[in-house]
């Protein structure tokens, strides 16, 4: 067992691992949760929802072209211009990032997959699946109307009656998952799944800023997942958490709208980013100039992007000391932005810039991103965002970035990597007419809308009145828009072109320095037959030689073991060898997962709602299955990596991918929880109609043996856990565990039936009854947990050595009994806060 | 196992100084809405000084401290890193970004929460 396996030669390791890692020909594909075929799905089906966006822009410009069109109705402008905003957000720009990083990350770090190739796969089926909800609905008539940002009380029952608003709720939220299921996925591997030798400092870029990227999305999108939940409960039960009337407030589903909003810009710009500045330093050929620079920038942009959401946001009536604060922080915003393209023009002038079809496409990218740029600090200015609010400028504006930021630096990582993708170099020159008609189109498109805004043409208006000035560029836009089409369409004749005729290559013929190029192309299944060791920045490495030598199995686990999926973790900063992690095979769970919560979804949506309690389970089910072909039965002790070294499974180890996994989820889940308790407060602190009817009076009884019960859970795991490393049984301390759950959640459900006044009666009780609940259902899976590590324990799946299953319980134990507790404080505070209030006023 | 030379906490530094910025930008605000509600801009204080400003003052001064010491103590911790022969990849690199990345905390303390000072408070 703990001898290296012998060395075998190139083709025939090739052979071995290949039938290890291929994903298996036709229905057997649906079980993929290769990264390679993951990546390229997201990447295809995220370009075909380009596609149906752009459709609906062409729709949306051909109403436009003229004054006073009959093309379109208001209903169907509506249906239409929400369509294409809300395509191009959550159905391609996040996913095609997503994409890429799934693609690319394990190649370029020196892996061989991501750190959970299953929850890839399962990412993919529900973007799949929410997107496809979200587009038949369209087809049906029945498209959200409301806006890409669903502004209440417009969203709200009573002035969007239909099924509309429930399909973006619904669907979105569904695509959500993907997204941070992605965003942990992305972070862990970036973290853990590192070539040997990689320190963070020799990290290539587009890792830093896929993990700053993936790290924002941790943090950005539960905002809006909490939004969407609390709205769609709104729409369903009627609890008033956005009805003024109520003690409820719209301006609660802005602030959690653009808490997501804004960072979602730089979410979508920095991995566009991130290619360029691994593009731009190899065609300069010059190594990136500024990398420790643009590390920094990248933190900073982070955290700024967060501190800047209410500049969408300056018209609905905040204190204007408060407009100061983000009016100042949105124009600092710029520095780290202008700190890369300064490092990125420093490339290019102490380099030899090659001008190929990429160049042109970043040169593309810096004329328009620089421009709407501009425009996003003339807009960040308090007085002038007044003037422009709600015009063209803004639409032309948020083009110009999300255009120039993330579709040209797109382009231009098409044609840099498609030979890497597909082993084919292009034939054609059909890339320049391209981009000379999508940049061409695209500025006739939008500039023009600069000057309509500036004339006071507001947005989602479907038609206009002639002989105001707005007619001729209005045209022109539409011209402009058409001109662009013909590019794109140019420009995808160009790619299948070049996948039926282009010439094969041996390897690497840009010359970069990275590690995706030292590998076969199109890449094999495993990406690398051996792993490489990194001594140098990982932009600087000789992918030539590296290439044949990890071929050969020179590397490190440069062998096929036991039919296991191997790659190596390494220490987070050092990128010194740690374990070796065992990923699971080709699997169907994630995609019956997805269906199963694609029809908890549709459930939701047809008004189901008993029945959608049998999708939910068979959710649960499917989950507890995932589980049942990982872990191992026996301590193995280290086991050779290759180069003579040895590293224990990650079922050994402390800091496992997977219990770094859960600890990134519930940083998710945690500001998901933050977000609301700042619903809560701010509900209290700015709503009107307050104070409520009721408070209701939960008294002290029931919410001590709360605490106490969250209090016992969470130290009964840590008790098994302490059993188990002496080497005793915890099965004892587990059942205790499972019973203080279940115990809190019967009290919890008791306040929620006995205590909160009715909660369709005022925002009060709705945020009492939504805390509570979250605190059960946190219990309830608290429950599962234990019972969990029991079954695991019992099976012979954990032992003194083998603890994973329950440190990973212990995570999910203490954060339920820290939310539990401060939801339940809270919940008795409430009554006391809504007298002070009462009194201040 | 052995301990890594350049524990994974270590990397929390980076961040550190946004934090401590983002954390008294929410601050300042929630104290400003919750007293423009509540009508402190129009209680005195002392000296003209409304309980509102007093307030967003004692905010601002406790973020710019907390970033500033941040700062002061990265910058101590990048000395004696880049001062130490045998600090291991990557501590020098992880000191300076962390140092660099608590300075542009400071700024943008100073920068977006400075008009606490001047600016009119709740219209």
């Amino acid at each position: 067992m703990n001898r290296e396996p012998e060395r075998l030669n190139p083709i025939a390791l090739h052979r071995q691992l290949a039938a290890i890692w291929d994903s298996g020909k036709g229905l057997q594909r649906l079980g993929a949760v290769n990264h390679t075929v993951l990546g390229k799905r997201f990447m295809v089906t995220a370009f075909v929802f380009f596609a149906i966006g752009g459709v609906l822009a062409m729709l949306i410009r051909a109403q436009l072209a003229t004054p006073h069109s009959a093309f379109m109705d208001a209903a169907t402008y509506n249906q239409i211009f929400t369509m294409h905003g809300t395509v191009m957000m959550f159905l391609f720009a996040i996913p095609m990032l997503e994409g890429a990083a799934i693609y690319f990350l394990p190649k370029m770090l020196g892996a061989r997959d991501l750190a959970f190739p299953r929850l890839t796969a399962l990412g993919y089926w529900c973007y799949l699946f929410g997107g496809t909800i979200i587009i038949v609905a369209m087809l049906a008539g029945v498209a959200p109307d409301s806006g890409w940002f669903m502004y209440t009380p417009l969203s709200s029952r009573p002035f969007s009656p239909g099924v509309n608003a429930d399909v973006w709720l619904l669907g979105i939220t569904f695509v959500e998952i993907s997204a941070v299921c992605a965003a942990i996925e992305i972070t862990v591997s970036i973290l853990k799944l590192r070539a040997p030798g990689m320190s963070l400092d020799k990290m290539p870029i587009f890792g830093w800023y896929m993990l700053v990227t993936a790290l924002m999305m941790i943090f950005g999108f539960p905002p809006l997942i909490l939004a969407s939940i609390l709205l769609e409960v709104e729409r369903a039960f009627d609890f008033p958490f956005f009805d003024p009337t109520r003690g409820g407030d719209s301006l609660l589903w802005a602030h959690l709208f653009w808490l997501f909003g804004h960072p979602e810009v730089y979410i979508i710009f920095l991995p566009a980013a991130g290619a360029v500045s691994m593009i731009l330093p190899v065609l300069a050929r010059n190594p990136l100039m500024g990398y420790r620079a643009i590390i920094v920038a990248l933190i900073a942009m982070a955290f700024l992007s967060f501190g800047i959401w209410v500049h969408h946001m300056f018209t609905l009536g905040i204190p204007h000391l408060a407009l100061a604060f983000f009016s100042a922080a949105s124009a600092l915003v710029a520095i780290p932005t202008g700190i890369q393209i300064f490092a990125w023009i420093a490339t290019l002038a102490h380099g030899r810039p090659r001008f190929e079809i990429p160049m042109l496409y970043i040169f593309g990218f810096l004329v328009v991103f620089v421009a709407g740029g501009l425009t996003g600090v003339m807009l960040a200015m308090v007085p002038f965002n007044w003037q422009a609010h709600d015009t063209h400028f803004v639409v032309a504006h948020l083009h110009y970035v999300l255009v120039g930021g993330f579709v040209f630096p797109m382009l231009a990582a098409a044609y840099y990597w498609l030979p890497q993708v597909t082993g084919r170099l292009p034939v054609f020159k059909l890339s320049i007419p391209a981009f000379w008609l999508i940049f061409i189109g695209f500025n006739m498109t939008f500039f023009m809308m600069h000057i309509t805004g500036l004339r006071g043409m507001p947005r989602r208006v479907f038609t206009y009145p002639a002989d105001i000035g707005w007619d001729w560029l209005n045209l022109l836009s539409s011209v402009g828009g058409f001109i662009l089409t013909m590019g794109f369409a140019l420009f995808v004749i160009d790619v299948v072109l070049q996948l039926r005729f282009g010439k094969p290559f041996r390897r690497n013929p840009w010359g970069a320095g990275t590690l995706e190029w030292a590998q076969p192309t199109p890449p094999p299944s495993y990406n690398f037959a051996s792993l490489p060791t990194v001594d140098r920045r990982a932009d600087t490495l000789d992918a030539g030689r590296m290439g044949a030598e990890l071929a050969g199995g020179r590397g490190y686990l440069g062998f096929a073991r036991n039919g296991w999926m191997e790659t190596l973790a390494v220490d987070m900063t050092t990128g010194r060898p740690e374990h070796v992690v065992l990923l699971p095979n080709n699997s169907m769970l994630p995609l019956w997962t997805s269906l199963a919560i694609g029809g908890f979804v549709l459930s939701l949506l047809f008004q189901f709602y008993l029945f959608s309690l049998v999708p939910l389970a068979l959710v649960l089910v499917l989950a507890l299955s995932w589980t049942r072909t990982t872990g191992q039965r026996a301590d193995r002790g280290p086991i050779p990596i290759g180069r003579g070294e040895m590293a224990p499974t990650h079922y050994e180890i402390s800091g496992a991918p997977s219990w770094w996994g859960m600890v990134f989820t519930l940083f998710a889940n945690g500001t998901l929880f933050a977000s609301l308790l700042f619903g809560a407060l701010f509900l209290w602190a700015v709503a009107p109609n307050w104070p409520p009817p009721s408070t209701g009076e939960i008294g002290l009884v029931a919410p001590v043996l709360v605490l106490l019960a969250f209090a016992l859970a969470a130290g009964t795991n840590h008790l098994a856990v302490a059993a188990n490393r002496r080497g005793g049984s915890p099965l004892l301390w587990l059942a205790l565990c499972a019973a203080a759950h279940l115990t809190a959640v019967i009290v919890l459900v008791w306040c929620i039936r006995n205590v909160v006044p009715d909660p369709t009666s005022h925002a009060y009780a709705a945020v009492c009854f939504i805390l509570l609940a979250y605190a059960a259902l946190h219990s309830s899976l608290g429950a599962v947990f234990a019972f969990y590590g029991f079954e695991r324990f019992r099976q012979g799946y954990v032992s003194a050595v083998r603890s994973l299953d329950l440190r990973i319980g212990s995570l999910w134990h203490d954060y339920t009994a820290g939310t539990g507790a401060i939801a339940v404080i809270l919940v008795v505070l409430m009554p006391a806060l809504v007298a002070m209030g009462a009194w201040q006023q | 196992m052995k301990q890594s030379p350049v524990p994974a906490r270590r990397m929390i530094w980076l961040v550190l100084g946004h934090v401590a910025w983002a954390a008294g930008f929410v601050a300042l605000y929630a104290g400003l809405s919750i007293g423009c509600e509540y009508g402190w801009h129009v209680m005195e204080l002392a000296g003209g000084v409304s309980v509102q400003r007093a307030m967003l003052i004692v905010l601002f001064l406790a973020t710019l401290a907390a970033t500033s010491v941040i700062a002061f103590l990265s910058w101590r911790r990048w000395s004696a890193a880049r001062t130490k022969t045998a600090a291991a990849a990557p501590a020098p690199f992880l000191e300076w970004a962390s140092f660099i990345s608590s300075l542009t905390a400071v700024a943008a303390a100073i920068v977006s929460l400075a008009p606490s000072f001047v600016l009119t408070t709740c219209y």
